[in-house]
């Protein structure tokens, strides 16, 4: 697994923790019952606090994707297939927000969106 | 508090080494008859007092009280300590002395040494126990940077303090309390003995009375 | 989650200088930095929690017991490391460990050994033939051999390059991978609890400026560089503290959200480390102070 933290990102480290590990979990790079890394040791590898660690993992045990067994430690929680699709569905749907708000501010109309959008669906 | 017990005695073994040599010269230097009785008692003295003040030094140079006082012991078992290591350092003394002096007393003259005795032991307790009953509530409270003039002014107390005495003895022998001195004097040795162990142990009590309230108070 | 030190209002007086009062508190299984300027009363306090100095007031409790009157108790659960070097130099390292490791039940020789080594430790050299790093790395061996809960430091670092710092750090690290182990240590080289302590607290002029956790305070503050015109009546109240130069300013901001959206992007902003937000405050005080 990897997780690399970046000191000039906007964002707080235990967020970017968060999101990598989410990440991992999203694209099936990290499986349902695979365990993770303690909290602690986790710290100590990336030389940060235990705190902002234990951040991240509570995070990501709110969305459900990890659960804590106490004494034995993290694991990756099982993902519904609906849901996961559902999760995986809403990260596309906000990337296309972004691409809608970044392409009205330049002036482009409904019709040359969706033209970039069948040409690129091509493509691939 | 016996680990502190342990802790007095390697460091002053390292003292002993010292001591050792310097009793030897004096057992050479003071062959004369006219010294040889107190030979035995000045050395055992002599190697206590440089142990003790040695080491005194070395705990204060080190700031050593620090690593001491964090260690899980009361600073009452630390002073109760010091005035144990005393006791110890006289003891052994007195036997480095005694065991010096056995190949000296074999000796062809002028270095034929008597076996050490009795009084040796009595006189070197006598002067170790004052001193440290002196000088240690001093070292508590200010370190060992004083103990060096201290020592010094208490040693040369107890060298002339009794010529002194003595020679006004002599010159006044009507006064009532020098009468009641001569007459216990002449009494018997043990119980002289007894009242001086008592006065010894008295002095000893209300210097380490002293010495704890100074240190259970300090800072450091 | 106990805590392993509770002090309440500790306060203690000198001829020319004023402690307290200090409040503090440090979870089991966390690493407090205790940072603040040479003087400002780290080594103070220390000394307070471990009794070395006598407290004119106020409570310090350590695994719940109080540090004087369970002071012997206490003190077995702890493992010191200071600045200074206290030891007999004259003694070996094998002799001043014979004289400490009886003191404490639960010495572990095994352990013991295996940091000597680990650190390459010669066990019979002469303390005062040793540098400063080994003096310290034989502290902590010393510290760590008698499975303590409770590690303190005075500036354990100060001193030392900055591959050994690097390395102690990591070392403190792996020790706090038991849970049940708490670390204070003081610092004024910011960059050493900034990277793994999880509670800071600053400490200035014997007072306790902000103790918050590591995140939260980097994250309270944004470092906000701009052109001097930037700076005006509705900007200005947002920092903390401006250093203006003739070529622009750089401020210290601890409402980022509202600078941000005030200056957008006619101004630059970078995440604060430590040291800016412990120079920013301290040069806020002392301008306060004069003013």
């Amino acid at each position: 697994m990897r997780i690399i933290i970046s000191n000039s990102s906007p964002d707080p480290i235990y967020e970017q923790i968060r999101q990598q590990i989410q990440g991992h979990i999203l694209k099936g790079e990290l499986k349902p019952g695979d365990a993770l890394p303690s909290i602690r040791n986790l710290a100590q590898q990336l030389q940060i606090s235990v705190i902002t660690t234990k951040r991240a993992y509570d995070e990501l045990e709110r969305d459900g994707f990890i659960e804590t067994v106490s004494g034995k430690g993290s694991f990756v929680a099982p993902q519904n297939p609906e849901m996961l699709r559902e999760k995986r569905m809403n990260l596309i749907e906000a990337r296309l927000a972004e691409v809608v708000k970044d392409g009205m501010l330049l002036g482009l109309t409904l019709e040359e969106l969706q033209q970039m959008l069948e040409l690129l669906y091509r493509e691939v | 508090m016996l680990q502190l017990i342990k802790k007095e005695l390697i460091l002053q073994k390292k003292m002993f080494i010292f001591g050792l040599c310097y009793s030897i010269f004096l057992f050479i230097v003071f062959a004369d008859p006219v010294f040889r009785n107190f030979t035995y008692s000045m050395a055992a003295f002599g190697i206590s007092y440089i142990t003790i003040v040695g080491i005194a030094q070395a705990e204060y140079k080190n700031n050593s009280d620090i690593i001491i006082n964090s260690l899980p012991i009361t600073r009452r078992e630390i002073v109760a300590a010091k005035y144990l290591s005393i006791v110890t350092c006289t003891i052994i003394a007195l036997l480095f002395v005694a065991v010096v002096g056995l190949p000296f007393s074999l000796m062809p003259r002028p270095f034929d040494y008597r076996l050490i005795n009795g009084s040796d032991v009595i006189i070197t307790v006598i002067s170790v126990f004052v001193l440290a009953s002196l000088s240690l509530p001093i070292c508590f409270k200010t370190g060992a940077q004083w103990i060096r003039v201290v020592n010094v002014v208490i040693f040369l107390l107890i060298f002339f303090a009794p010529v002194q005495i003595a020679e006004y003895m002599v010159n006044n022998p009507q006064t009532p309390w020098i009468r009641i001195l001569i007459d216990m004097a002449g009494s018997q040795t043990w119980q002289l003995m007894l009242m001086g162990s008592v006065i010894l142990l008295i002095i000893l009590f209300i210097s380490y009375y002293i010495s704890l309230r100074i240190y259970i108070n300090k800072d450091f | 989650m106990d805590n392993i030190l509770e002090v309440k209002d500790l306060t203690k007086s000198f001829p020319d200088f004023q402690l307290g009062k200090i409040s503090l508190a440090l979870p089991r299984g966390y690493v407090m930095g205790f940072v603040g300027p040479n003087g400002s009363g780290k080594t103070t306090t220390i000394k307070l929690i471990m009794n070395l100095l006598r407290r004119d007031s106020g409570q310090i409790s350590i695994f719940s017991l109080d540090n004087r009157i369970h002071e012997k108790e206490v003190k077995q659960r702890i493992g010191f490391v200071y600045d200074e070097n206290y030891f007999y130099d004259t003694l070996t390292l094998q002799e001043m460990k014979s004289i400490i490791a009886p003191f404490y039940r639960d010495w572990d020789e095994a352990l013991f050994r295996k940091y000597m080594s680990e650190f390459n430790l010669p066990a019979k050299k002469k303390i005062k033939d040793l540098s400063r790093g080994m003096k310290m790395k034989f502290s902590l061996a010393i510290a760590l051999s008698h499975h303590a809960e409770f590690i303190i430091m005075d500036e354990p670092t100060s001193g030392l390059d900055p591959l050994f710092r690097s390395e102690l750090l990591d070392i403190l690290q792996g020790e706090l991978q038991d849970e049940k182990r708490g670390i204070l240590f003081s610092s004024h080289i910011t960059s050493d609890p900034e990277r793994i302590a999880d509670y800071i607290c600053f400490i200035n002029h014997g007072k306790i400026v902000f103790a918050d956790t590591r995140d939260n305070i980097l994250e309270k503050y944004l470092l906000v560089k701009g052109a001097n015109e930037l700076l005006d009546a509705a900007s200005r109240p947002l920092f903390v503290n401006v250093r203006e130069s003739a070529f622009g300013f750089e401020g210290l901001s601890d409402q980022p959200g509202k600078i941000r959206s005030l200056l957008g992007n006619r101004a630059l902003y970078e995440k604060p480390r430590l040291d800016d937000i412990i120079l920013h405050t301290v040069r806020r005080d002392r301008y306060a102070a004069v003013n």
